[in-house]
Protein backbone atom coordinates (compact mmCIF):
# COMPACT_ATOMS: atom_id res chain seq x y z
CA UNK A 1 0.00 0.00 0.00
CA UNK A 2 1.48 3.21 -0.90
CA UNK A 3 -0.23 4.64 1.73
CA UNK A 4 0.11 3.21 4.76
CA UNK A 5 -0.78 5.78 7.69
CA UNK A 6 -2.03 9.11 8.54
CA UNK A 7 -0.79 10.98 12.00
CA UNK A 8 -2.90 13.66 13.82
CA UNK A 9 -0.25 15.93 15.00
CA UNK A 10 -2.97 18.30 16.47
CA UNK A 11 -6.15 19.94 16.73
CA UNK A 12 -7.05 23.48 16.73
CA UNK A 13 -10.11 25.66 16.60
CA UNK A 14 -10.59 26.85 12.75
CA UNK A 15 -9.87 30.60 12.69
CA UNK A 16 -12.43 31.03 9.32
CA UNK A 17 -15.06 29.17 10.91
CA UNK A 18 -14.76 29.49 15.00
CA UNK A 19 -17.51 26.10 15.02
CA UNK A 20 -15.04 24.08 13.29
CA UNK A 21 -11.82 22.47 13.73
CA UNK A 22 -8.23 22.20 11.74
CA UNK A 23 -5.81 19.47 11.81
CA UNK A 24 -2.42 19.19 11.23
CA UNK A 25 -1.41 15.81 10.11
CA UNK A 26 1.38 13.83 8.69
CA UNK A 27 1.22 10.79 5.97
CA UNK A 28 3.82 7.84 6.08
CA UNK A 29 4.54 8.71 2.50
CA UNK A 30 5.88 11.88 0.03
CA UNK A 31 1.91 12.58 -1.56
CA UNK A 32 3.76 14.67 -4.04
CA UNK A 33 3.44 11.87 -6.17
CA UNK A 34 -0.58 12.23 -6.12
CA UNK A 35 -1.03 16.14 -6.44
CA UNK A 36 -1.10 16.33 -9.72
CA UNK A 37 -3.76 13.35 -10.16
CA UNK A 38 -5.96 15.23 -7.51
CA UNK A 39 -5.65 18.69 -9.17
CA UNK A 40 -6.98 17.08 -12.38
CA UNK A 41 -10.22 15.28 -9.73
CA UNK A 42 -11.03 18.73 -7.70
CA UNK A 43 -12.36 21.49 -9.94
CA UNK A 44 -11.80 23.87 -7.13
CA UNK A 45 -8.09 22.96 -6.77
CA UNK A 46 -5.27 25.30 -6.37
CA UNK A 47 -1.88 23.81 -6.67
CA UNK A 48 1.67 24.78 -7.29
CA UNK A 49 3.66 22.85 -9.27
CA UNK A 50 6.88 24.31 -7.92
CA UNK A 51 6.53 22.05 -4.34
CA UNK A 52 3.81 19.68 -5.94
CA UNK A 53 1.43 21.69 -3.18
CA UNK A 54 -2.62 21.28 -3.25
CA UNK A 55 -5.11 22.67 -1.69
CA UNK A 56 -8.62 21.78 -2.60
CA UNK A 57 -12.17 21.35 -1.25
CA UNK A 58 -14.57 18.44 -1.07
CA UNK A 59 -17.89 18.37 0.77
CA UNK A 60 -17.01 21.71 2.48
CA UNK A 61 -13.67 20.53 4.06
CA UNK A 62 -10.46 21.98 2.75
CA UNK A 63 -7.46 19.90 2.46
CA UNK A 64 -4.18 21.18 2.02
CA UNK A 65 -1.09 19.11 1.16
CA UNK A 66 2.67 19.62 0.91
CA UNK A 67 4.83 16.40 0.67
CA UNK A 68 4.18 14.51 3.89
CA UNK A 69 2.25 16.99 5.51
CA UNK A 70 -1.76 17.43 5.64
CA UNK A 71 -3.66 20.53 6.43
CA UNK A 72 -7.28 19.54 7.19
CA UNK A 73 -9.59 22.45 7.68
CA UNK A 74 -13.65 22.96 8.66
CA UNK A 75 -14.60 19.18 10.35
CA UNK A 76 -17.31 19.08 13.08
CA UNK A 77 -15.17 16.83 15.81
CA UNK A 78 -12.41 14.35 15.99
CA UNK A 79 -14.30 11.43 14.71
CA UNK A 80 -15.22 13.07 11.53
CA UNK A 81 -11.85 13.62 11.35
CA UNK A 82 -10.76 10.27 11.25
CA UNK A 83 -13.72 9.42 9.36
CA UNK A 84 -12.12 12.13 6.79
CA UNK A 85 -8.81 10.60 6.92
CA UNK A 86 -9.86 7.14 6.19
CA UNK A 87 -11.69 8.67 3.40
CA UNK A 88 -8.52 10.82 2.09
CA UNK A 89 -5.96 7.33 2.54
CA UNK A 90 -8.52 5.14 0.60
CA UNK A 91 -8.95 7.93 -2.47
CA UNK A 92 -4.64 8.92 -2.23
CA UNK A 93 -4.18 4.75 -3.05
CA UNK A 94 -7.08 4.55 -5.49
CA UNK A 95 -5.08 7.42 -7.51
CA UNK A 96 -1.56 5.79 -6.63
CA UNK A 97 -2.76 2.63 -8.41
CA UNK A 98 -4.59 3.82 -11.23
CA UNK A 99 -2.49 6.40 -11.91
CA UNK A 100 -1.38 4.67 -15.37
CA UNK A 101 -4.71 5.37 -16.28
CA UNK A 102 -5.19 9.17 -15.42
CA UNK A 103 -4.35 11.56 -16.59
CA UNK A 104 -2.49 14.46 -14.50
CA UNK A 105 -2.62 18.21 -14.38
CA UNK A 106 0.10 20.11 -13.86
CA UNK A 107 -1.17 23.44 -14.28
CA UNK A 108 -3.40 25.48 -11.64
CA UNK A 109 -6.52 26.66 -13.10
CA UNK A 110 -6.97 30.46 -13.56
CA UNK A 111 -10.15 31.92 -11.44
CA UNK A 112 -12.73 33.53 -13.93
CA UNK A 113 -12.50 36.94 -12.84
CA UNK A 114 -15.45 38.20 -10.15
CA UNK A 115 -16.04 40.85 -12.69
CA UNK A 116 -16.30 39.31 -15.68
CA UNK A 117 -18.83 36.96 -13.58
CA UNK A 118 -20.68 39.88 -12.31
CA UNK A 119 -21.04 41.09 -16.06
CA UNK A 120 -23.18 38.32 -17.25
CA UNK A 121 -25.62 37.70 -14.03
CA UNK A 122 -28.96 39.23 -14.49
CA UNK A 123 -27.94 41.72 -11.46
CA UNK A 124 -31.20 42.52 -10.21
CA UNK A 125 -30.05 41.01 -6.96
CA UNK A 126 -33.29 39.17 -6.95
CA UNK A 127 -31.46 36.72 -3.86
CA UNK A 128 -33.31 33.68 -5.42
CA UNK A 129 -29.71 32.29 -5.36
CA UNK A 130 -29.93 32.90 -1.40
CA UNK A 131 -26.84 35.47 -1.11
CA UNK A 132 -27.29 38.94 -0.79
CA UNK A 133 -26.52 40.50 -4.55
CA UNK A 134 -25.42 39.16 -7.70
CA UNK A 135 -22.00 40.80 -6.71
CA UNK A 136 -21.99 38.68 -3.20
CA UNK A 137 -23.09 35.45 -5.92
CA UNK A 138 -19.82 36.23 -8.51
CA UNK A 139 -17.59 36.46 -5.89
CA UNK A 140 -18.95 32.58 -4.96
CA UNK A 141 -18.83 31.17 -8.11
CA UNK A 142 -15.42 33.11 -8.92
CA UNK A 143 -14.21 30.75 -5.52
CA UNK A 144 -16.21 27.70 -7.05
CA UNK A 145 -18.05 27.85 -3.78
CA UNK A 146 -21.58 28.24 -5.78
CA UNK A 147 -22.75 26.39 -9.00
CA UNK A 148 -24.81 28.73 -11.77
CA UNK A 149 -27.60 26.73 -11.47
CA UNK A 150 -28.21 28.22 -8.15
CA UNK A 151 -29.71 31.47 -10.27
CA UNK A 152 -32.78 30.49 -11.20
CA UNK A 153 -33.24 33.78 -13.43
CA UNK A 154 -30.37 32.70 -15.77
CA UNK A 155 -31.85 29.75 -16.61
CA UNK A 156 -34.59 32.33 -18.12
CA UNK A 157 -34.46 32.91 -22.63
CA UNK A 158 -33.30 35.95 -22.28
CA UNK A 159 -30.26 35.17 -20.27
CA UNK A 160 -29.18 32.00 -22.47
CA UNK A 161 -26.49 33.39 -23.99
CA UNK A 162 -25.18 34.93 -20.87
CA UNK A 163 -25.32 31.47 -19.50
CA UNK A 164 -23.67 29.98 -22.17
CA UNK A 165 -20.69 31.60 -21.54
CA UNK A 166 -20.63 31.16 -18.12
CA UNK A 167 -20.51 27.15 -18.75
CA UNK A 168 -17.77 27.55 -20.83
CA UNK A 169 -15.87 29.96 -18.99
CA UNK A 170 -16.23 27.21 -15.96
CA UNK A 171 -15.86 24.27 -18.30
CA UNK B 1 -15.53 -26.83 36.52
CA UNK B 2 -18.47 -24.40 37.23
CA UNK B 3 -20.42 -23.81 34.40
CA UNK B 4 -21.79 -20.41 33.28
CA UNK B 5 -24.85 -20.08 31.77
CA UNK B 6 -25.90 -16.52 32.34
CA UNK B 7 -24.56 -15.22 29.14
CA UNK B 8 -28.15 -13.42 28.51
CA UNK B 9 -27.16 -11.38 31.56
CA UNK B 10 -23.19 -10.59 30.51
CA UNK B 11 -21.42 -12.83 28.76
CA UNK B 12 -18.53 -14.78 30.32
CA UNK B 13 -15.60 -15.60 29.63
CA UNK B 14 -14.24 -12.69 27.54
CA UNK B 15 -11.60 -13.41 24.83
CA UNK B 16 -8.44 -13.09 26.86
CA UNK B 17 -7.80 -9.71 24.17
CA UNK B 18 -10.29 -7.87 25.97
CA UNK B 19 -8.65 -7.56 29.62
CA UNK B 20 -5.45 -7.12 27.39
CA UNK B 21 -6.09 -4.33 25.69
CA UNK B 22 -7.87 -2.57 29.20
CA UNK B 23 -4.50 -3.20 30.94
CA UNK B 24 -2.66 -1.88 27.75
CA UNK B 25 -4.44 1.53 27.64
CA UNK B 26 -4.51 1.77 31.12
CA UNK B 27 -0.81 0.83 31.50
CA UNK B 28 0.30 2.65 28.44
CA UNK B 29 -1.75 5.66 27.65
CA UNK B 30 -4.52 6.53 29.74
CA UNK B 31 -5.31 9.76 28.12
CA UNK B 32 -8.09 11.32 27.62
CA UNK B 33 -9.51 10.89 24.04
CA UNK B 34 -11.35 14.40 22.12
CA UNK B 35 -9.44 16.83 24.29
CA UNK B 36 -5.82 17.22 24.79
CA UNK B 37 -3.37 17.60 21.46
CA UNK B 38 -0.58 15.67 22.85
CA UNK B 39 0.35 12.45 20.87
CA UNK B 40 -0.79 10.11 23.90
CA UNK B 41 -4.12 11.85 24.11
CA UNK B 42 -4.13 11.74 19.60
CA UNK B 43 -3.82 8.00 20.12
CA UNK B 44 -6.61 8.14 22.35
CA UNK B 45 -8.69 9.71 19.86
CA UNK B 46 -7.61 6.77 17.45
CA UNK B 47 -8.72 4.33 19.71
CA UNK B 48 -12.13 5.63 20.15
CA UNK B 49 -12.42 6.10 16.77
CA UNK B 50 -11.66 2.73 15.45
CA UNK B 51 -13.76 0.70 18.11
CA UNK B 52 -16.87 3.17 16.88
CA UNK B 53 -15.39 2.09 12.88
CA UNK B 54 -15.25 -1.59 13.93
CA UNK B 55 -18.98 -1.44 15.61
CA UNK B 56 -20.16 0.49 12.38
CA UNK B 57 -18.75 -2.61 10.87
CA UNK B 58 -20.44 -5.28 13.00
CA UNK B 59 -23.61 -3.41 12.82
CA UNK B 60 -24.06 -2.44 8.91
CA UNK B 61 -23.85 1.82 10.08
CA UNK B 62 -22.29 3.10 7.46
CA UNK B 63 -20.45 5.60 8.95
CA UNK B 64 -18.47 5.40 12.09
CA UNK B 65 -19.90 8.54 13.43
CA UNK B 66 -23.26 7.39 13.39
CA UNK B 67 -21.97 4.99 16.82
CA UNK B 68 -22.45 6.96 19.75
CA UNK B 69 -20.98 5.28 23.24
CA UNK B 70 -23.03 4.93 26.38
CA UNK B 71 -22.21 2.95 29.50
CA UNK B 72 -25.14 0.39 28.23
CA UNK B 73 -28.71 -0.42 25.90
CA UNK B 74 -30.43 0.96 29.51
CA UNK B 75 -28.21 4.59 28.67
CA UNK B 76 -28.44 4.15 24.51
CA UNK B 77 -32.82 3.14 25.25
CA UNK B 78 -33.72 6.40 27.48
CA UNK B 79 -31.62 8.29 25.13
CA UNK B 80 -33.53 7.28 22.31
CA UNK B 81 -36.53 7.46 24.07
CA UNK B 82 -36.52 10.46 25.98
CA UNK B 83 -34.46 12.04 23.32
CA UNK B 84 -37.01 11.54 20.22
CA UNK B 85 -40.32 11.47 21.95
CA UNK B 86 -42.40 14.82 22.42
CA UNK B 87 -45.85 15.43 24.84
CA UNK B 88 -48.56 13.35 23.52
CA UNK B 89 -46.56 11.29 20.76
CA UNK B 90 -47.91 7.49 20.40
CA UNK B 91 -46.02 4.68 20.49
CA UNK B 92 -45.77 1.15 19.71
CA UNK B 93 -43.77 -1.66 21.67
CA UNK B 94 -44.07 -5.21 21.92
CA UNK B 95 -45.43 -7.06 25.02
CA UNK B 96 -41.96 -8.79 25.40
CA UNK B 97 -40.06 -5.34 26.18
CA UNK B 98 -37.05 -5.23 29.11
CA UNK B 99 -37.21 -2.67 31.54
CA UNK B 100 -34.82 -0.70 29.76
CA UNK B 101 -37.33 0.20 27.44
CA UNK B 102 -40.85 -0.68 29.46
CA UNK B 103 -40.31 1.71 32.37
CA UNK B 104 -38.65 5.12 30.58
CA UNK B 105 -42.25 4.58 28.51
CA UNK B 106 -44.00 4.68 31.81
CA UNK B 107 -42.22 7.77 32.76
CA UNK B 108 -42.66 9.62 29.50
CA UNK B 109 -46.37 8.48 30.01
CA UNK B 110 -46.57 9.64 33.70
CA UNK B 111 -44.12 12.78 32.59
CA UNK B 112 -44.94 14.25 29.11
CA UNK B 113 -48.59 12.35 28.69
CA UNK B 114 -47.30 9.81 25.82
CA UNK B 115 -49.64 6.96 25.00
CA UNK B 116 -47.70 3.26 24.74
CA UNK B 117 -49.72 0.69 22.90
CA UNK B 118 -48.85 -2.93 22.41
CA UNK B 119 -48.06 -4.51 19.02
CA UNK B 120 -50.41 -8.01 19.91
CA UNK B 121 -48.67 -10.78 19.82
CA UNK B 122 -48.76 -14.92 20.49
CA UNK B 123 -47.11 -16.35 23.91
CA UNK B 124 -44.33 -17.10 21.46
CA UNK B 125 -43.74 -13.67 21.06
CA UNK B 126 -44.72 -13.85 16.82
CA UNK B 127 -46.34 -10.53 16.04
CA UNK B 128 -49.41 -9.73 14.46
CA UNK B 129 -48.07 -7.47 12.03
CA UNK B 130 -51.54 -6.71 10.31
CA UNK B 131 -53.15 -5.38 13.46
CA UNK B 132 -49.86 -3.31 13.93
CA UNK B 133 -50.94 -1.76 10.56
CA UNK B 134 -53.54 -0.65 11.99
CA UNK B 135 -52.22 0.70 14.78
CA UNK B 136 -49.69 2.95 13.46
CA UNK B 137 -52.48 4.83 11.41
CA UNK B 138 -53.62 6.30 14.70
CA UNK B 139 -50.75 8.97 14.57
CA UNK B 140 -48.13 7.01 15.96
CA UNK B 141 -44.68 8.51 16.08
CA UNK B 142 -42.02 5.71 17.39
CA UNK B 143 -42.00 2.32 17.20
CA UNK B 144 -39.58 0.82 19.90
CA UNK B 145 -39.16 -3.29 20.09
CA UNK B 146 -36.83 -5.23 21.11
CA UNK B 147 -34.62 -7.30 18.64
CA UNK B 148 -34.65 -10.29 20.43
CA UNK B 149 -36.81 -11.26 24.05
CA UNK B 150 -34.17 -11.92 26.96
CA UNK B 151 -37.02 -14.17 28.17
CA UNK B 152 -38.88 -15.87 25.66
CA UNK B 153 -36.08 -15.79 23.39
CA UNK B 154 -37.67 -14.54 20.41
CA UNK B 155 -36.28 -12.89 17.44
CA UNK B 156 -38.38 -9.79 16.04
CA UNK B 157 -38.43 -10.09 12.49
CA UNK B 158 -36.88 -6.25 12.61
CA UNK B 159 -36.81 -6.22 8.38
CA UNK B 160 -40.76 -6.57 8.36
CA UNK B 161 -41.35 -4.22 11.18
CA UNK B 162 -39.67 -1.55 10.03
CA UNK B 163 -41.11 -2.05 6.59
CA UNK B 164 -44.34 -1.69 8.55
CA UNK B 165 -43.40 1.39 10.31
CA UNK B 166 -42.00 2.98 7.61
CA UNK B 167 -45.02 2.86 4.98
CA UNK B 168 -46.57 5.23 7.38
CA UNK B 169 -43.40 7.61 7.98
CA UNK B 170 -43.01 6.00 11.51
CA UNK B 171 -39.63 5.48 12.85
CA UNK B 172 -37.90 2.27 14.66
CA UNK B 173 -35.92 2.11 17.61
CA UNK B 174 -34.61 -1.35 18.37
CA UNK B 175 -33.55 -2.71 20.82
CA UNK B 176 -30.34 -5.28 20.56
CA UNK B 177 -29.09 -5.97 23.96
CA UNK B 178 -29.63 -9.47 23.10
CA UNK B 179 -28.47 -9.98 19.56
CA UNK B 180 -25.54 -7.51 18.93
CA UNK B 181 -22.92 -9.72 18.04
CA UNK B 182 -24.95 -12.87 18.62
CA UNK B 183 -27.27 -12.59 15.51
CA UNK B 184 -26.41 -10.63 12.37
CA UNK B 185 -27.27 -6.81 12.39
CA UNK B 186 -27.18 -4.73 8.95
CA UNK B 187 -28.59 -1.58 10.53
CA UNK B 188 -27.87 0.15 6.72
CA UNK B 189 -29.93 -2.74 4.76
CA UNK B 190 -32.53 -3.12 7.52
CA UNK B 191 -33.04 0.50 7.58
CA UNK B 192 -33.66 0.91 11.38
CA UNK B 193 -33.67 4.46 12.67
CA UNK B 194 -32.34 3.88 16.12
CA UNK B 195 -30.28 0.64 17.52
CA UNK B 196 -29.33 0.26 20.74
CA UNK B 197 -27.01 -2.18 21.84
CA UNK B 198 -24.66 -2.77 24.86
CA UNK B 199 -20.95 -4.15 24.86
CA UNK B 200 -20.90 -6.74 27.55
CA UNK B 201 -23.14 -9.05 26.29
CA UNK B 202 -22.99 -10.53 22.68
CA UNK B 203 -20.78 -8.58 21.92
CA UNK B 204 -18.02 -10.15 24.17
CA UNK B 205 -16.69 -6.35 25.40
CA UNK B 206 -16.67 -5.24 29.36
CA UNK B 207 -19.59 -4.08 31.08
CA UNK B 208 -19.90 -0.51 31.50
CA UNK B 209 -19.92 0.21 27.33
CA UNK B 210 -23.08 -0.18 24.89
CA UNK B 211 -24.00 2.57 22.01
CA UNK B 212 -26.62 3.84 20.15
CA UNK B 213 -26.45 4.13 16.18
CA UNK B 214 -28.69 6.93 14.50
CA UNK B 215 -29.47 6.93 10.95
CA UNK B 216 -28.12 10.21 9.25
CA UNK B 217 -30.93 12.53 9.81
CA UNK B 218 -31.92 11.67 13.21
CA UNK B 219 -31.26 14.44 15.36
CA UNK B 220 -32.65 13.63 19.37
CA UNK B 221 -32.72 16.56 22.18
CA UNK B 222 -29.92 15.31 24.47
CA UNK B 223 -30.55 13.76 27.86
CA UNK B 224 -26.94 14.77 29.40
CA UNK B 225 -24.90 17.95 28.40
CA UNK B 226 -21.66 18.95 29.68
CA UNK B 227 -17.72 18.87 28.27
CA UNK B 228 -17.49 17.98 24.59
CA UNK B 229 -13.54 18.82 24.08
CA UNK B 230 -14.71 21.07 21.70
CA UNK B 231 -16.55 24.63 20.60
CA UNK B 232 -16.49 25.56 24.54
CA UNK B 233 -17.02 28.67 24.54
CA UNK B 234 -20.87 27.79 23.12
CA UNK B 235 -23.55 27.08 25.89
CA UNK B 236 -25.32 24.21 24.01
CA UNK B 237 -24.14 21.10 23.19
CA UNK B 238 -22.62 21.00 19.76
CA UNK B 239 -24.91 19.78 16.99
CA UNK B 240 -23.15 17.27 15.43
CA UNK B 241 -22.71 13.67 16.91
CA UNK B 242 -21.49 11.72 17.82
CA UNK B 243 -19.93 14.66 20.23
CA UNK B 244 -23.53 15.85 20.94
CA UNK B 245 -24.44 13.00 22.66
CA UNK B 246 -21.48 11.99 25.03
CA UNK B 247 -20.58 14.58 27.17
CA UNK B 248 -18.22 13.64 30.05
CA UNK B 249 -15.26 11.57 29.94
CA UNK B 250 -15.84 8.35 28.35
CA UNK B 251 -15.02 5.26 29.44
CA UNK B 252 -12.01 4.90 27.42
CA UNK B 253 -10.66 1.38 29.23
CA UNK B 254 -13.81 -0.01 29.04
CA UNK B 255 -13.96 1.20 24.81
CA UNK B 256 -10.67 -0.31 24.43
CA UNK B 257 -12.05 -3.83 25.47
CA UNK B 258 -15.16 -3.37 23.24
CA UNK B 259 -12.63 -2.74 20.41
CA UNK B 260 -10.55 -6.35 20.83
CA UNK B 261 -13.91 -7.67 21.59
CA UNK B 262 -15.40 -6.77 18.23
CA UNK B 263 -12.14 -7.27 16.65
CA UNK B 264 -11.71 -10.95 17.98
CA UNK B 265 -16.06 -11.51 16.95
CA UNK B 266 -14.77 -10.51 13.42
CA UNK B 267 -12.39 -12.80 13.17
CA UNK B 268 -14.94 -15.53 14.50
CA UNK B 269 -17.55 -14.13 12.37
CA UNK B 270 -21.31 -13.44 13.63
CA UNK B 271 -22.97 -15.96 11.53
CA UNK B 272 -20.39 -18.55 13.10
CA UNK B 273 -21.40 -17.48 16.74
CA UNK B 274 -24.91 -17.55 15.37
CA UNK B 275 -24.54 -21.29 13.96
CA UNK B 276 -22.93 -22.25 16.83
CA UNK B 277 -25.39 -21.29 19.55
CA UNK B 278 -28.28 -22.30 17.10
CA UNK B 279 -26.65 -25.74 17.32
CA UNK B 280 -26.20 -25.79 21.19
CA UNK B 281 -29.92 -24.86 21.49
CA UNK B 282 -31.02 -27.38 19.37
CA UNK B 283 -29.17 -30.20 21.83
CA UNK B 284 -30.68 -27.98 24.68
CA UNK B 285 -33.81 -28.08 23.59
CA UNK B 286 -33.66 -32.24 22.79
CA UNK B 287 -32.55 -32.49 26.11
CA UNK B 288 -35.02 -30.63 28.06
CA UNK B 289 -38.13 -32.18 25.78
CA UNK B 290 -36.90 -35.66 28.05
CA UNK B 291 -37.35 -33.85 31.38
CA UNK B 292 -39.96 -35.15 33.45
CA UNK B 293 -42.57 -32.33 34.14
CA UNK B 294 -40.84 -29.74 32.59
CA UNK B 295 -41.96 -27.04 30.19
CA UNK B 296 -39.86 -24.69 28.10
CA UNK B 297 -41.06 -21.03 26.19
CA UNK B 298 -40.63 -19.22 23.32
CA UNK B 299 -40.65 -21.04 19.12
CA UNK B 300 -39.39 -24.51 19.05
CA UNK B 301 -37.77 -24.03 16.14
CA UNK B 302 -33.82 -23.10 16.95
CA UNK B 303 -33.16 -21.30 13.37
CA UNK B 304 -36.05 -18.49 15.46
CA UNK B 305 -35.00 -18.30 18.57
CA UNK B 306 -31.80 -17.01 20.54
CA UNK B 307 -29.50 -19.35 22.59
CA UNK B 308 -31.89 -18.59 25.51
CA UNK B 309 -34.28 -21.04 27.04
CA UNK B 310 -36.36 -20.34 30.52
CA UNK B 311 -38.23 -23.27 31.68
CA UNK B 312 -40.28 -24.26 34.77
CA UNK B 313 -40.57 -27.85 36.05
CA UNK B 314 -43.91 -28.38 37.13
CA UNK B 315 -44.40 -27.36 41.01
CA UNK B 316 -41.67 -26.23 41.50
CA UNK B 317 -40.44 -22.79 42.56
CA UNK B 318 -37.82 -21.64 39.63
CA UNK B 319 -35.87 -19.71 42.24
CA UNK B 320 -35.13 -23.11 44.49
CA UNK B 321 -34.40 -24.51 40.92
CA UNK B 322 -31.56 -22.21 40.03
CA UNK B 323 -30.13 -22.34 43.67
CA UNK B 324 -29.96 -26.26 43.19
CA UNK B 325 -28.49 -26.09 39.78
CA UNK B 326 -25.24 -23.52 41.30
CA UNK B 327 -25.35 -25.52 44.95
CA UNK B 328 -25.63 -29.19 43.56
CA UNK B 329 -24.33 -28.89 40.41
CA UNK B 330 -22.05 -26.00 39.99
CA UNK B 331 -24.30 -24.44 36.85
CA UNK B 332 -25.33 -20.81 37.07
CA UNK B 333 -28.47 -19.48 35.91
CA UNK B 334 -31.20 -17.22 36.44
CA UNK B 335 -34.53 -17.30 37.62
CA UNK B 336 -37.23 -14.94 38.36
CA UNK B 337 -38.87 -12.20 35.32
CA UNK B 338 -35.23 -10.78 34.55
CA UNK B 339 -36.34 -7.45 34.12
CA UNK B 340 -39.04 -8.34 32.07
CA UNK B 341 -42.14 -8.38 33.65
CA UNK B 342 -44.41 -8.26 30.62
CA UNK B 343 -42.81 -11.43 28.56
CA UNK B 344 -43.83 -13.50 31.76
CA UNK B 345 -47.10 -11.53 31.62
CA UNK B 346 -47.44 -13.03 28.04
CA UNK B 347 -46.11 -16.71 29.12
CA UNK B 348 -48.46 -16.89 32.15
CA UNK B 349 -45.49 -17.10 34.56
CA UNK B 350 -45.31 -13.93 36.07
CA UNK B 351 -44.93 -12.94 39.01
CA UNK B 352 -42.32 -16.04 40.34
CA UNK B 353 -41.15 -16.12 36.29
CA UNK B 354 -38.72 -18.79 34.97
CA UNK B 355 -35.33 -20.56 35.05
CA UNK B 356 -34.10 -19.17 32.20
CA UNK B 357 -30.41 -20.52 30.86
CA UNK B 358 -28.57 -18.57 28.19
CA UNK B 359 -25.56 -19.98 25.88
CA UNK B 360 -22.82 -18.10 24.99
CA UNK B 361 -19.68 -18.04 21.70
CA UNK B 362 -17.96 -19.80 24.84
CA UNK B 363 -20.85 -23.13 25.94
CA UNK B 364 -19.71 -26.12 24.60
CA UNK B 365 -21.91 -29.46 24.44
CA UNK B 366 -20.75 -30.53 27.57
CA UNK B 367 -22.09 -27.74 29.30
CA UNK B 368 -25.29 -28.40 27.79
CA UNK B 369 -25.61 -32.41 28.60
CA UNK B 370 -24.63 -31.50 32.27
CA UNK B 371 -27.47 -29.06 32.34
CA UNK B 372 -29.80 -31.39 31.15
CA UNK B 373 -29.05 -34.27 33.31
CA UNK B 374 -29.17 -32.07 36.41
CA UNK B 375 -32.31 -30.85 36.21
CA UNK B 376 -33.22 -34.85 35.24
CA UNK B 377 -32.16 -35.33 38.66
CA UNK B 378 -33.63 -32.24 39.98
CA UNK B 379 -37.05 -33.13 38.39
CA UNK B 380 -37.46 -36.58 40.03
CA UNK B 381 -35.88 -35.54 43.08
CA UNK B 382 -39.39 -34.18 44.34
CA UNK B 383 -39.68 -30.82 46.48
C1 LIG C 1 -33.71 -7.10 25.87
C2 LIG C 1 -32.81 -6.32 26.78
N1 LIG C 1 -32.83 -4.97 26.70
C3 LIG C 1 -32.03 -4.22 27.47
C4 LIG C 1 -31.16 -4.78 28.38
C5 LIG C 1 -30.33 -3.88 29.21
O1 LIG C 1 -28.96 -4.03 28.94
P1 LIG C 1 -27.91 -3.28 29.89
O2 LIG C 1 -28.15 -3.85 31.25
O3 LIG C 1 -26.58 -3.62 29.35
O4 LIG C 1 -28.22 -1.84 29.83
C6 LIG C 1 -31.11 -6.19 28.50
C7 LIG C 1 -30.20 -6.88 29.43
O5 LIG C 1 -30.22 -6.88 30.59
C8 LIG C 1 -31.95 -6.95 27.67
O6 LIG C 1 -31.94 -8.29 27.76
S1 LIG D 1 -30.37 34.72 -8.18
FE1 LIG D 1 -29.10 35.44 -9.82
S2 LIG D 1 -30.01 37.40 -10.31
FE2 LIG D 1 -30.82 36.86 -8.33
S3 LIG D 1 -29.37 37.79 -6.88
FE3 LIG D 1 -28.66 35.73 -7.20
S4 LIG D 1 -27.20 35.99 -8.83
FE4 LIG D 1 -28.40 37.83 -8.85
Amino acid sequence: MFLQDIDVIDVDLCVQQPEKFIAHTRASADLSAVTPYLNAMFRTAAYNHDDRSIRFTSDRVEYTIIREQVNIAKFANRTELHELLDWFKDLVNDIYDSRGEMTPMYECRKPVPVFFIYNLLPKTNCRMCGEKSCMVFAALLNKLEADIDACPPLSEPKYAENRHKLEVAFA
Amino acid sequence: MPIYLDNGATSYPKPDEVCGAMIEYMTHNGASPGRGNYARAMDADKLVYETRKALSKLLGAPRPGQIIFTCNATESINMALKGYLRPGDRVLTTGYEHNAVARPLKKLETERGIRVELIPCAPDGTLDLSAMRSLLDGGTRLVAAAHGSNVIGCITPLGEVVGTAHERGVPVLADAAQTAGAYPIDAAALQIDMLAFTGHKGLLGPTGTGGLYLREGVVLSTLKEGGTGGMSLSPFPPDDPPDRYEAGTMNVAGIAGLRAAVSYLMGVGVDAVRRHEVELTGILLDGLDSVPGLTYYGPRDTEDRLGLVSFNIEGRDPHKVSMSLDRDYGIMVRSGLHCAPSAHRLLGTAPVGAVRASLGYFSDREDVERLVRALKEISSRGE
